[in-house]
């Protein structure tokens, strides 16, 4: 996948501190626009105007949680295409089996190192086109 | 934004956090009376409660803050899924977890 071709990323977690942290951390490269949602129902009802090239979703969220959140993406053709990478501090193997059986591209753990998560947001987004 | 002002950012948010957290103990308490009662509701968002402080102050470094708070959310883990009642011997372990994250929050707050 060209990595070009990642421009807009929606960022969905309940938790406003994180919120800030991951929309600071995917900023730094200067190569992203980040959007933010503080819940699924919010994110759903954004990603028509927004138009992201990436979603993530935090697991545990109150309301739609993130699978759940991704499951609706899935039945709407305007965005059933969109990857979605989960972020969660609950990567057990089998979480992870579980979510890439969803479909999920991939599965960040947290806590995350703010230095780093461009890259492994990028590393999982070039991993498409393998 | 260079790797040094990031840092500071994320230092100012932790000690954001810790006071919002301070807050959400006494929410806690709250919710461990509810669920003392049969509340399932209150279990479960016991359960996302710890579960958000585990994760967010992990991600500050406030591992002592984000240890204590991964002992509530496993204490509360089995009742939350419905596999075990919230009984007296769930509340006391959980009061006791909750005693440890308001110790952990008293020592970042002298230090901070």
């Amino acid at each position: 996948m060209d990595r070009s071709r990642l421009h807009t990323v929606l960022y969905v977690d309940d938790e406003p501190d994180i919120r800030e942290v991951v929309h600071m951390a995917l900023s730094l490269t200067g190569e992203l626009s980040v959007h933010t949602c503080e819940s699924g129902e919010q994110a759903l009802a954004a990603m028509g105007h927004i138009k992201p090239d990436l979603v993530m979703l935090d697991v545990m969220m109150p309301g739609m949680d993130g699978p759940t959140t991704m499951r609706k993406m899935r039945t709407d053709p305007a965005l059933a295409d969109i990857p979605v990478i989960f972020m969660t501090a609950k990567a057990m193997p089998q979480e992870i089996t579980r979510f890439r059986e969803l479909g999920a591209l991939g599965v960040i753990p947290k806590p995350f190192d703010p230095m780093r998560l461009s890259s492994q947001v990028f590393a999982l987004w070039e991993s498409l086109a393998e | 934004m260079n790797e040094q002002e990031v840092h500071e950012r994320m230092r100012q948010l932790g000690i954001k956090f810790a006071k919002r957290t301070q807050g959400e103990l006494v929410v806690m308490r709250e919710l461990v009376e509810q669920a003392r009662q049969g509340d399932a509701q209150a279990v479960r968002t016991l359960e996302l409660l710890a579960h958000k402080i585990h994760g967010t102050g992990a991600t500050f470094g406030l591992t002592g803050i984000s240890d204590a708070a991964g002992e509530i959310e496993r204490a509360v883990a089995q009742a939350a899924a419905g596999a075990l009642a919230f009984d007296d011997a769930c509340a006391k372990l959980v009061a006791a977890c909750m005693g440890r994250l308001q110790s952990e929050l008293d020592s970042f707050n002298m230090s901070a």
